[in-house]
C-alpha cells in the first residue's frame, strides 16, 4: 500500500503480512512513517492505494461505519500521544471499549480492575487524565487497548515514557497476551529491549520497509 | 494475566446514551456558565415569540359576545348592515320563527342587545387618549332572560343570587336592576379591581354626558367558563336604550339555537330560515364568523408582531448553530479518539442531536415560563394598540394557552435539533486521522467559500424577486404580504451568509490602523480566514442590526409622513369629541343641542362637524364619515393621492351621490377614482361615485367620506361624532378649551397642539412593542458575540498561554480580544446597516403598503442608524474585552 501527504509520499508500496499470535517490531527514524503505517493498519487512516486485509476482510473496501465496528471488535490501539478521553477517569477510560461492546457492568469493572492492577495503575483508577504523569497516561492507554482482547494490538512506542522496571512489566504483559490469546502485535519502538520480545523486526526508512530479523 | 475474549453485545442506542452521559453532560458540567447562558438566550427567543402570541390571543379573545357570558357562544348574530336594527325586527322574527312544539326553531332564544362602549370621565388633566380604558355597557332584556333561564336551567345563578339577596336586604339585585333606571351588573373582576360593592356608584360618560350607574349585582362567574371580561357591565335593555339615545333601536340580536339544532343540517336549516325572516333589514352572522371578523380585522397587525417576534428566535437560532459548531471544533480531537476506538459515525451524530435536543428542551421549558411572564407586559401594549386601531377591549392578563405553549416548546426543540444537524454531520463524517490533523491547527476555516458566496447571492436575488409578488388576499378584503415577508427572510439569511466575507474587508481596513501593534496584528491574523464561528457571530449581528435598522427606517418614514399629514389635516384650533371615545369602536356622539350650542359660541368663527358610522361593506367593516366637504376643501385639509377632477363634490347642493375614499379603502377593495360603490344605509343602499382618494394614516380598514347632511339624513340622526372649531383672531385656544371643558364635563376638548401630540403618541405606541422586540434581538446577538469569542479564546488556549509566557499582561490579552470583537462587530454591523436600507425599503413599499394600504414618504433616520452603528461595535468590543480579560485567566493558571 501507499500513502501520500500533500503529494509527498510517506509510505511507498509497503507490504506486510502478519499472522495471529505473531509479534512484530517496527523500528525506524523519526518521521519515517511508522505512525502512518499503524494508522492505515488500524483503519484510522486510509491508504491512497493498496489494501489492508484483516482475516480476509479488506479495510479499504468497507465504509466508515463498518470500519468503526471492526476497530471496536478487533483492534486495540496504543496511541503515541495516548489520547485519553479527558472527561473520563482512568477506570472509565479503560472500561470504555467494553462499554461499546455492551459488556455487563460487573464484568467491565472486573476486567478493567485487573488490567489496571497489572499495569500498576490500580491506585490511580479514579483520577482524571489531566492529573496524570506522562508514564501514567501511557500505562492507562495500554490497559485501554488490551481490555477487550482485540485480535490485533497496534502499539505506538508504548514504553517511550516509562522507566526500565515499568517498561519490562509492560513488555511482559504484551508478550503474555499475544501468546495466550493468539493476538497479533505490532510494536513501534526505538528500544532494543522492546524489539527483543518480538519474533520479527522490520525497519522503516523513507517509506520503505526492510526486514531486519526473523 | 488471563483475559477471556468478549463478544459484541452492543446496541447503538446505548452507545449514544453513554456518549451523552460521559461526554456531553460532563462538558456542560465543566462549563456550567456557558451552558446556562446558551439556554437562557434560546429561551429568551422563545419567550419573546410566545409572549407575543399569547398577548395576541388574549386581545382577540377579549372580543366576545354577550351570550358567552351566559354560558355559551351565540349560534348566530343579527345586525344591521349599517346603523341600528329597529325593535320591530325582533317582533317579526318572533312571529316568523313560530313557537310550535315540533318546529325546529322551538326553544330558540333571541337576545336583543344594545351595546355602548364608554369610558369613565376624566379627572383633572389626565393621560392621553386610550389611557383610561373602555367599558362595554350591554343592555339585555332581563325579564325575558329570567324566563329563559327558568326554561333552560342554563344560568340560574344570575337570578338565584338575586333572590337570595332579596331575602337578605329586601331589594334583590334583579329587583334593583329593574326598578332603578341606571342600575347595572358588573363583572367580579371589575368589582375587585375598583373596590365596587352592591350599591356603590360608577360614573361613566355616555355620549356627551357623565352618568352615575349603581352597581346592582355581580355577574356570577362559572368555574367551567372563562370569566366574563373585566370591562363588561350589564343593564336592562329599555334603560340603556333610553340612556344612549337608542330608543326603539337595537345594536344586534344574539340567537341561541335549541339544543338539537346547534350543529349539522338542522343548524343550517335554521340559519336559512333566520336569513329569510330577517330579509333586507339585517344580516345574519354565525358566532364563528363574528369572532373571525375580529380576527380578520387584526390579522395584519398580529401577523406583523408575530413575525417580528420571530427575530429574537432567529438570532437565538444563530447562536445555537454557532455554539454547537464551536463545540464540535473544541471537541474535535476527542471525537477522533472516540472514532479510533470504534464508535461509529452514526452514534456520534446521534449523540450530538441528543445534545441539541436537550438544549432545546431546556431552552424551551425556560422560554415557555418566561414567555408567559413576559406576556403579562406585552398584553398591555398589544391591547392598547388594538384598542386605538381596531376595537374596544380591556385585556389585562394573558393566560398560558396549552397549544401555544406546546407550539413554542416544540419550536425550540425543533430549531435546536436543526441547528445541531450540520455540526453533527460534520463531526461524524471526517475520518479520525484528519480530525487529529485539524485539531492541531487553527481549525474551522472552510474551503467551500465559493459555494457559500453563490448561495448567499442566490438568496439575495430571490429576495428581490419575491418583493414584487402580490399579497395573499383573505375574504373580507384583508391582505397578507407573504412575498414581502419571505423576501425579508431570504434577504436577511442571504446577507448573513455573506457577512463572513465582509469580515475580511473590515480586517483589511483595520490592518491600516494597526501596523505597529503586535496584539492587533495577532487579532487580525485570526480574521483573515474567518472560522465558521466568526461567521455565525457576524451573521447573527447582521440579522439583528438589519432588522432593527430596517424597522427604524420604517418608523422614521412613518413619523415623517404622519407629521406632514397632520400638519395638513389639523388646521382648526379646537377639537371636541365625546370623552368616552377612547377606543376605535366607541361611537359616542355629541347631541345636536350640545353641538349647536358649542358652534354658536362667540369665539368661534368657522366650524365643521363630523359624523362617523360603522358600516358593513364587501364582507368586512368600514367607516363612513359625514363632514362638510366644503370646509375641508376651503381649509386645504385633504392630502390627496388622487384629487377630484371637478369641484362639484365639495358643493353641498351637487354632491349627493359623490364621495371621496381613503387610500386604505381603495387598496382594500381595489377601486380607483371614478368607480361606483353601493353603500348600505338604514334607508336602503346608496350608489356613490368615488371622486377622489386621500391619505389617512389613522385608519387601515377604509373610510368613505360624504357630505354630513346626507349621512345624517340616511342614518336619521342629528348628532355628530366630533367638532372642529376655527377661532376668531385673537382668541386663545387654551382659554376656550378650559371654558368648554368646564361647561361640558362629558366632552374631550383638544387644542391643535395637544391633538397633534396625541396622534403622534398613538403612532409611537403602536411601534413600541416592535422596538422592544428589536432591542431584545440586538441584545441576544451581542451576548452571542460574547459566547463566540469565549469559545474561540478557549480554543486558542495554547496560543494565549504562549502569549502570557512571553510576558503579555491580562489586559494586553483582553486588548487582543477586544480588537477582534470590535472587528467582528463592525463587520456584522456594517453589513447589517447596508441590508437595513434594503429591508427598510421592503417594509415601506411592499409590506406596509400591502398590509395597511398606506403610501409612506421614505425617510432615513440617520441618527438612529448612526447610534446603532456606534453602539453595537462598541458593546461588541466591550463584551470581547471582558471575555478576554477573564478568558485569559485559565491559561495563565496553567502556566503557574
Ligand atoms: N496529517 C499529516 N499531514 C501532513 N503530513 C503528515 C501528516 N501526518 C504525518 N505527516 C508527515 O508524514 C511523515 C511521517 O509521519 P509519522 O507520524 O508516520 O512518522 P513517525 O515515523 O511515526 O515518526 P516519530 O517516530 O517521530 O513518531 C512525517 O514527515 C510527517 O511530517
Ligand atoms: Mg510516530
Amino acid at each position: 500500500m501507499s500513502r501520500k501527504y500533500d503529494l509527498s509520499p510517506v509510505l511507498r508500496d509497503v507490504s506486510l503480512r502478519l499472522f495471529s499470535g505473531e509479534r512484530l517490531a517496527l523500528t525506524g527514524p523519526s518521521g519515517s512513517g511508522k505512525t502512518t503505517l499503524l494508522n492505515c493498519l488500524g483503519g484510522i487512516d486510509r491508504p491512497d492505494s493498496g489494501s489492508v486485509l484483516i482475516g480476509g476482510e479488506d479495510l479499504t473496501r468497507i465504509d466508515g461505519e463498518e470500519l468503526a465496528m471492526l476497530r471496536r471488535r478487533k483492534i486495540g490501539n496504543v496511541f503515541q500521544f495516548f489520547h485519553l478521553l479527558p472527561t473520563l477517569s482512568v477506570r472509565e477510560n479503560v472500561e470504555f471499549p467494553l462499554l461499546l461492546l455492551g459488556v455487563a457492568p460487573a464484568q467491565r469493572r472486573e476486567r478493567a480492575g485487573s488490567l489496571l492492577e497489572r499495569v500498576k495503575m490500580g491506585h490511580r483508577a479514579e483520577a482524571l487524565p489531566s492529573r496524570l504523569s506522562g508514564g501514567e497516561m501511557q500505562r492507562c492507554a495500554i490497559a485501554r487497548a488490551l481490555v477487550h482482547s482485540p485480535r490485533v494490538i497496534l502499539a505506538d512506542e508504548p514504553t517511550g515514557n516509562l522507566d526500565s522496571v515499568n517498561s519490562a512489566n509492560i513488555l511482559e504483559l504484551l508478550q503474555e497476551l499475544s501468546g495466550e490469546m493468539e493476538t497479533a502485535l505490532v510494536l513501534v519502538t526505538h528500544s532494543e529491549e522492546a524489539a527483543r520480545i518480538c519474533q520479527r523486526e522490520v525497519r522503516m526508512r523513507d517509506g520503505v520497509l526492510e526486514e531486519v530479523r526473523g | 494475566m488471563n483475559l477471556k475474549p468478549v463478544e459484541d453485545r452492543g446496541g447503538t442506542a446505548r452507545v449514544s446514551g453513554v456518549l451523552l452521559r460521559q461526554f456531553t453532560l460532563r462538558h456542560w458540567r465543566g462549563q456550567p456558565l456557558r451552558a446556562l447562558l446558551l439556554v437562557l438566550l434560546l429561551s429568551l427567543g422563545v419567550a419573546v415569540f410566545l409572549s407575543i402570541r399569547l398577548a395576541n390571543r388574549a386581545a382577540v379573545a377579549s372580543f366576545t359576545n354577550f351570550a358567552s357570558v351566559l354560558s355559551t357562544q351565540a349560534d348566530a348574530t343579527i345586525g344591521a348592515p349599517a346603523g341600528l336594527l329597529p325593535d320591530s325586527v325582533l317582533e317579526t322574527l318572533r312571529q316568523n320563527m313560530a313557537v310550535k312544539g315540533t318546529d325546529i326553531s322551538a326553544g330558540m332564544e333571541l337576545i336583543p342587545i344594545v351595546e355602548v362602549v364608554c369610558a369613565p370621565p376624566r379627572s383633572g388633566e389626565d393621560g392621553g387618549i386610550g389611557a383610561r380604558g373602555s367599558f362595554t355597557l350591554i343592555g339585555v332584556d332581563l325579564v325575558a332572560l329570567q324566563n329563559f333561564a327558568a326554561d333552560q336551567k342554563m344560568e340560574r345563578r344570575w337570578f338565584e343570587e338575586a333572590s337570595q339577596a332579596d331575602e337578605q336586604n329586601g331589594g334583590g339585585a334583579l329587583g334593583r336592576l329593574l326598578g332603578r333606571r341606571n342600575a347595572v351588573y358588573c363583572s367580579g373582576k371589575l368589582a375587585a379591581k375598583e373596590g365596587l360593592r352592591v350599591g356603590s356608584l360608577l360614573v361613566l360618560v355616555v355620549n356627551d354626558q357623565p352618568v352615575s350607574l349603581e352597581i346592582a349585582g355581580i355577574i356570577p362567574g362559572r368555574s367551567d367558563q372563562p370569566e366574563s371580561p373585566a370591562g363588561l357591565l350589564v343593564m336592562d335593555l329599555p334603560a340603556l336604550q333610553e340612556l344612549s339615545g337608542k330608543v326603539g333601536l337595537l345594536d344586534r340580536i344574539e340567537c341561541l339555537f335549541p339544543k338539537g339544532a346547534r350543529q349539522g343540517a338542522s343548524r343550517d336549516a335554521l340559519l336559512t330560515r333566520l336569513r329569510a325572516a330577517v330579509g333586507e333589514a339585517g344580516s345574519v352572522r354565525t358566532g364563528e364568523s363574528r369572532l373571525a371578523a375580529a380576527e380578520l380585522m387584526t390579522r395584519g397587525f398580529r401577523l406583523n408582531l408575530t413575525i417580528l417576534s420571530l427575530l429574537a428566535l432567529l438570532v437565538g437560532l444563530y447562536l445555537i448553530f454557532q455554539a454547537l459548531d464551536a463545540a464540535v471544533v473544541r471537541r474535535r480531537s476527542e471525537i477522533a479518539v472516540l472514532r479510533a476506538l470504534g464508535v461509529r459515525g452514526s452514534e456520534v451524530r446521534r449523540a450530538w442531536l441528543w445534545e441539541a435536543a436537550l438544549l432545546g428542551v431546556a431552552g424551551g421549558a425556560v422560554g415557555v415560563l418566561g414567555g408567559w411572564a413576559l406576556a403579562q407586559g406585552t398584553v398591555r401594549a398589544v391591547s392598547q394598540t388594538v384598542n386605538s386601531l381596531y376595537y374596544a377591549n380591556n385585556t389585562e392578563a394573558a393566560g398560558l394557552h396549552p397549544g401555544e405553549a406546546a407550539g413554542a416548546f416544540l419550536l425550540a426543540v425543533g430549531c435546536s435539533v436543526l441547528a445541531g444537524w450540520f455540526p453533527a454531520k460534520r463531526a461524524a463524517a471526517t475520518p479520525p486521522a484528519q480530525l487529529w490533523a485539524q485539531g492541531a491547527g487553527p481549525g474551522g476555516a472552510e474551503a467551500d467559500s465559493a459555494l457559500r458566496t453563490w448561495v448567499g447571492c442566490g438568496l439575495l436575488f430571490g429576495a428581490v424577486g419575491l418583493a414584487f409578488c402580490s399579497p395573499l388576499t383573505f375574504s373580507g378584503g384583508s391582505r397578507f404580504a407573504l412575498g414581502g415577508y419571505l423576501s425579508a427572510f431570504f434577504g436577511v439569511i442571504g446577507a448573513g451568509i455573506l457577512a463572513g466575507d465582509s469580515l475580511r474587508l473590515v480586517a483589511w481596513l483595520a490592518a491600516r490602523f494597526s501596523r505597529h501593534s503586535a496584539p492587533r496584528q495577532l487579532a487580525q491574523s485570526h480574521l483573515r480566514v474567518p472560522t465558521s464561528r466568526h461567521r455565525w457571530a457576524a451573521a447573527g449581528l447582521l440579522c439583528a442590526v438589519s432588522m432593527t435598522g430596517g424597522m427604524s427606517v420604517l418608523v422614521g418614514s412613518f413619523e415623517r409622513s404622519v407629521s406632514e399629514w397632520i400638519a395638513h389635516l389639523l388646521q382648526a384650533d379646537v377639537y371636541l369629541t365625546s370623552d368616552s371615545n377612547q377606543a376605535a369602536t366607541a361611537y359616542n356622539r355629541i347631541s345636536s343641542s350640545s353641538w349647536r350650542k358649542i358652534t354658536s359660541d362667540p369665539a368661534v368663527s368657522d366650524w365643521d362637524a363630523m359624523l362617523l358610522v360603522p358600516v358593513e361593506f364587501g364582507g368586512g367593516s368600514i367607516r363612513v364619515a359625514g363632514t362638510s366637504l366644503d370646509f375641508y376643501q376651503r381649509r386645504r385639509q385633504f392630502s390627496w393621492l388622487k384629487e377630484p377632477l371637478s369641484a362639484e363634490v365639495f358643493d353641498r347642493k351637487q354632491n349627493e351621490g359623490r364621495c371621496v375614499v381613503s387610500e386604505s379603502f381603495a387598496e382594500r377593495f381595489r377601486v380607483g377614482r371614478g368607480a361606483r360603490i353601493r353603500l348600505p344605509t338604514p334607508k336602503g343602499e346608496r350608489a356613490l361615485e368615488i371622486e377622489g382618494i386621500y391619505t389617512d394614516y389613522g385608519d387601515d380598514q377604509g373610510i368613505v367620506m360624504v357630505e354630513r347632511g346626507h349621512l345624517q339624513e340616511w342614518f336619521g340622526t342629528s348628532a355628530v361624532s366630533s367638532l372642529s372649531l376655527v377661532l376668531k383672531a385673537g382668541e386663545d385656544p387654551e382659554a376656550v378649551r378650559a371654558q368648554m371643558r368646564a361647561s361640558h364635563p362629558g366632552l374631550a376638548v383638544f387644542t391643535n397642539v395637544h391633538l397633534r401630540g396625541e396622534v403622534m403618541r398613538i403612532f409611537r405606541q403602536t411601534f413600541a412593542i416592535t422596538y422592544a422586540l428589536e432591542a431584545i434581538g440586538v441584545a441576544v446577538a451581542l451576548a452571542g458575540l460574547g459566547i463566540t469569542l469565549a469559545s474561540i479564546l478557549a480554543e486558542r488556549r495554547a496560543e494565549l498561554t504562549t502569549l502570557r509566557a512571553l510576558g503579555m499582561s491580562r489586559t494586553g490579552i483582553a486588548g487582543v480580544a477586544a480588537w477582534e470583537g470590535a472587528i467582528l462587530a463592525l463587520g456584522g454591523t456594517a453589513g447589517g446597516l447596508i441590508s437595513s436600507l434594503g429591508l427598510g425599503a421592503l417594509l415601506i413599499f411592499v409590506i406596509n403598503k400591502q398590509t395597511f394600504g398606506w403610501t409612506l414618504q421614505p425617510a432615513i433616520p440617520l441618527r438612529a442608524l448612526l447610534l446603532l452603528g456606534v453602539v453595537v461595535p462598541v458593546s461588541g468590543a466591550a463584551v470581547a474585552w471582558v471575555v478576554g480579560r477573564y478568558g485569559a485567566e485559565l491559561p495563565s493558571d496553567v502556566t503557574k
